[in-house]
This record gives C-alpha cells, sequence and structure tokens, in this order.
C-alpha cells in the first residue's frame, strides 16, 4: 500500500528557514487559523466542517438499547473515526494506521472523558433501557489539524442533533418520530473545543493550525482541550522536543481566546441554521422544553 | 429539484466527484490509481479493483459488502484493468446524504432496508471519479433506479414513500455505447413489466432515440448530463492553451 510522500529535505529547509522569518507558505500569522467554515445538512446531527482544504463530516445518530450492566443509570456515547483513502491513499480501510489511533484517542479524552455528553440524561429505563449516541466522523480531505477539525465538527454535530421524544408509563416506553413529536436536543454540560500547536527549531517557534506540510516538518506537538470558560480538558504533548515552560503558558492565554472564537462560529452557525429551519415560528410553540 | 453533479472536489485523491440525485440522496466517490497493491490482491495480469462503500451512519456491514462487489463486477467490463498490471485501482464512495424519513422511529436498521436505492448513484459517482481520474475506459456508464408501482404506473428516482409502496424496484445501468451493464431486480414483476421498465430506464440513462428536439436542462438524459459536467470541467482546464 502506498505511504504517505514524505517531505524532501529541500522542502523541510524551505519551510523551517521560512518560518525562523517569521513567514509561513500559507502568509498567515503564526497564530491564525485557516478559513474554517461550519455548515449543517437538513436532518439534524449532520456537520460538515471546512478548515482551509481539510474537510470532515460528522453524523450523529441515536437507537434505543440496553445500557452495559455496570453501568445501569448511564446511556451509551460513542465516538468512530475510521480515516478512508478518501482522505489520502495513505490510509487504509481495515488497517489503522498510527495516526487514526491518535486521532480516536484524542477526541474519545477531550469529549467522552470530560463529560461532554451527560450520558445519565440518555437513560430511559435504568438497567433496561437507553439511548445509545453515535458519532461517525468521516475525514474526507486531508490537509492537517484532524484532530482541530474533526473536534469542531462532532462538537457542533452534538449541539444540532436532536433525538426522538419518549414517554414512560410504568414499564412501557412510546418513541415518537419526527412527525410526531418535536425531537428534543441533547444534554450537553460544556463544548470542549481542541487546539493543536506545532512546535519548530526545538521549541522555539510555536505555530497554530499547521497545514499537512507544516505537520510534517514539525519537531513535536501538543493538543489541549478547553471549552469557553477556559477550563482545561486535556493536554497531549506529543514528539519528543522539550518546550520551556513560559512557550507553554503562553499557548494556554491563546488556547482560551481561539476557543472562545470557535465556539463563537459555532452557535452563530447554529442560530442561522435555527432561524432557516423555524418555518412560521412554529419550532417554539412545539417544544416542550423548558427554558433553563 | 435536479441532479447536482461536481468534479474533484477532494484535494489529496487522484479523481473525485460527487452526485446528489433528485431525491435526495448525495455520495462522493474517490479514486486513487494506479496504486501499490497488496502482496495478496495482486494479479499478474491486470490490475485489481478495490471498492469501498462507507455508509452514511455506523459501519459498513454486510449491505455495504453485497454493493461493493456488485460495483467491482460492474467496473470490471469497463475500465481498461489490463493496462496496469500488478497493481491496483482503488475506489472508495462515501454516502453524504440519505433521504429523511419523517415516520421513522430512531434509527431504522439499514442492514434492513433494500441495497437498490443507493446503487445507481454510488455507480454514476464512481464513474464520474473515473473519468475525473483519467482511469482509461472502455466506454462511460449511467444507472438509474426505476420502481413500478402497479401495472401501468413506474416511477423513477422514487420517494421513501413510493419506495416502500413499490411492487418492484430495478436498478439498470447502461454503457455509453447503449449496452445494458447492470440489471438488479427485486420484489414481483412479469417479464412484460421488465420490458418496459427497460425502456424506461434507457430513456432516462441516455435519451430516446427519435429525441432530436431541443430539451430543457430538466429533461436531460443523465448521459447528456454527464457529458456537460466533464465539457464544463475540460474548458476550464484546458483554458491556458487557448489564452
Amino acid at each position: 500500500m502506498p505511504r504517505e510522500a514524505e517531505l524532501s529535505n529541500i522542502e523541510r529547509t524551505f519551510i523551517l528557514e521560512a518560518l525562523a522569518q517569521n513567514i509561513r507558505l500559507d502568509g498567515r500569522a503564526r497564530d491564525d487559523f485557516r478559513n474554517l467554515d461550519v455548515s449543517f445538512g437538513d436532518d439534524y446531527g449532520a456537520c460538515a466542517v471546512q478548515l482551509g482544504k481539510t474537510k470532515v463530516n460528522t453524523r450523529i445518530s441515536a437507537e434505543v438499547t440496553k445500557p452495559f450492566e455496570e453501568r445501569k443509570f448511564d446511556g451509551i456515547f460513542t465516538i468512530t473515526t475510521e480515516l478512508s483513502p478518501l482522505a489520502s491513499p495513505a490510509f487504509e480501510t481495515g488497517r489503522q494506521t498510527e495516526q487514526e489511533v491518535i486521532v480516536s484517542r484524542i477526541l474519545e479524552k477531550a469529549i467522552r472523558r470530560s463529560n461532554a455528553i451527560d450520558t445519565e440524561s440518555l437513560c430511559i429505563i435504568a438497567g433496561a433501557k437507553c439511548w445509545s449516541i453515535r458519532a461517525d466522523v468521516h475525514v474526507l480531505d486531508y490537509d492537517g489539524g484532524l484532530v482541530d477539525a474533526s473536534c469542531i465538527s462532532i462538537i457542533a454535530a452534538l449541539q444540532h442533533f436532536r433525538r426522538p421524544d419518549v414517554s414512560i408509563d410504568g414499564e412501557n416506553v412510546t418513541i415518537y418520530s419526527l412527525a410526531e413529536r418535536e425531537p428534543v436536543p441533547l444534554s450537553l454540560m460544556h463544548h470542549p473545543i481542541c487546539i493543536t500547536f506545532s512546535f519548530y527549531h526545538g521549541g522555539e517557534t510555536v505555530l497554530l493550525d499547521a497545514t499537512l506540510h507544516e505537520e510534517q516538518a514539525r519537531d513535536g506537538e501538543m493538543i489541549v482541550t478547553m471549552n469557553r470558560h477556559g477550563e482545561l480538558c486535556q493536554i497531549a504533548k506529543l514528539g519528543g522536543v522539550s518546550v520551556d515552560a513560559l512557550i507553554l503558558l503562553g499557548c494556554m492565554n491563546m488556547t482560551v481566546t481561539k476557543v472562545k472564537d470557535i465556539t463563537e462560529l459555532i452557535s452563530t452557525k447554529l442560530r442561522e441554521d435555527a432561524t432557516h429551519r423555524d418555518v412560521g415560528g412554529l419550532i417554539a410553540e412545539l417544544s416542550a422544553q423548558n427554558d433553563r | 429539484m435536479a441532479i447536482q453533479t461536481s468534479l474533484h472536489p477532494l484535494s489529496r485523491a487522484d479523481g473525485s466527484a460527487t452526485y446528489a440525485s433528485p431525491n435526495g440522496c448525495s455520495v462522493l466517490a474517490a479514486v486513487n490509481g494506479p496504486v501499490e497493491v497488496q502482496r495478496r490482491d495482486e494479479l499478474p495480469e491486470e490490475a485489481h479493483i478495490e471498492v469501498n462503500v462507507r455508509p452514511y451512519d455506523g459501519v459498513g456491514q454486510v449491505k455495504e459488502r453485497h454493493l461493493e462487489v456488485i460495483i467491482a463486477n460492474t467496473l470490471r467490463d469497463v475500465v481498461h484493468l489490463e493496462m496496469f498490471p500488478r497493481q491496483m485501482v482503488q475506489l472508495t464512495i462515501q454516502v453524504l446524504k440519505v433521504p429523511v424519513d419523517d415516520k421513522a422511529i430512531g434509527r431504522t436498521n439499514p442492514q434492513a432496508e433494500s441495497y437498490l436505492p443507493m446503487l445507481p448513484w454510488l455507480l454514476n459517482a464512481a464513474c464520474l471519479a473515473l473519468i475525473d481520474a483519467a482511469i482509461p475506459m472502455r466506454c462511460t456508464f449511467t444507472s438509474t433506479i426505476v420502481a413500478l408501482m402497479s401495472k401501468t404506473s413506474t416511477r423513477d428516482h422514487p420517494t421513501i414513500a413510493e419506495l416502500n409502496a413499490a411492487k418492484s424496484l430495478h436498478v439498470l445501468t447502461f454503457s455509453s455505447k447503449d449496452e445494458v451493464l447492470l440489471a438488479e431486480s427485486e420484489g414481483r414483476f412479469s417479464m412484460d413489466e421488465w420490458d418496459a421498465i427497460e425502456e424506461k430506464a434507457k430513456i432516462i440513462c441516455l435519451g430516446s432515440p427519435d429525441a432530436m428536439i431541443e430539451k430543457g436542462e430538466e429533461d436531460k438524459s443523465l448521459q447528456q448530463h454527464m457529458r456537460s459536467v466533464i465539457a464544463e470541467k475540460v474548458t476550464v482546464d484546458e483554458r491556458w492553451r487557448n489564452g
């Protein structure tokens, strides 16, 4: 199977020397993100994110299953990230690359283990029935920033998703179709966003949102996950280079502002989508949910 | 709503195309090839063709594997595989959108649904992606689905309600040389009905033989549509020659 083409020495030196002069190949500043675009599909829970050339589609689906024996009061939430040859010929179907493992573990840590989804709210009847929410991440095009783009698309899709309404009468559960009752949004505790920093020149130069070429030339990376309140969810520092503590603190401050910007963008897009859907202003009347 | 297609939406794959059908399906196909092949798939005299269908939600299971086999067999008749011995043509198709069923309760089991409604769009997207990747082919092909509603009425591009009510479903694929490449059917039907359906599918795919009259955008046959998409792309790509 084909491997990802490695950077030639000339390309690598070019990127590194340009960076030493504070120039990036695409003319961005060091702390600039590429163009970020978030869009939603016709049905609930379908979200497409484009970050420069990187394209990620996420689809959330829900079904009713039996909860795990040891966690009777919790629903189930799973994230699947399967990289396919759509994104790059180096990604094989059926065999996990190292990168795929890293991406799925980071997302797992950032979203699932930071309790972004309140799994207890997914429980219908303790020990018997619960919702199983599943996020399928489809990476369509790959030009670096996979973790950042996937995380944004999952968080946006989770906020966009509506599950069918249920009513419980003793042991009987009725699930209402979308046509019968207005579906209900998931209860999310917070919205974690991942930001990846790339280190060059032994940790002296820090880049945000590296492209594929810049990723290939870097010495190390650090993925920081934070929500808009500045609460840190997870840090993963990969690659051997040691970085000065002050530079890391600078990264954290930068994360706070970037996460705020991204969360703001997602909620603007969600609002746009909501007004677009709200034909005749009926959604507020149809919804059975109380304001919190 | 008409058919919507785009060529080369992806930057990394050799060739790619999207195809959105009028009944609310959208698929994205990408072709890489010729590329290195795994030892166990290597064929001494021709290229191995690998097809991967990725569903809208969940991971590919029996239904997707079945679709992959059908698509691979169809492509084997069309692609000049003998030009790339001991190599591989890799086709990946991702379903981006399926029609929304308002009456469905939660997630219905997609594995239990018929595999036919998706098949023609996968094939059409595959054809466009192969052309975009400049893989040599004997001919191009177009595919469509026709639902038999009653003895006399048929529907092309059936909606979910029509699919559920249909007596039988038929997927037909025609080459640009007027040959039937694939005929898959499901349900009860007579031979006469099938003949009528073949006639209808042929008109949808290739246009009627006596259609010399100028037609609007909406009435274009699939083949004409495909030609115009490719012509547009070629005009843009070849602009530098005329500059």
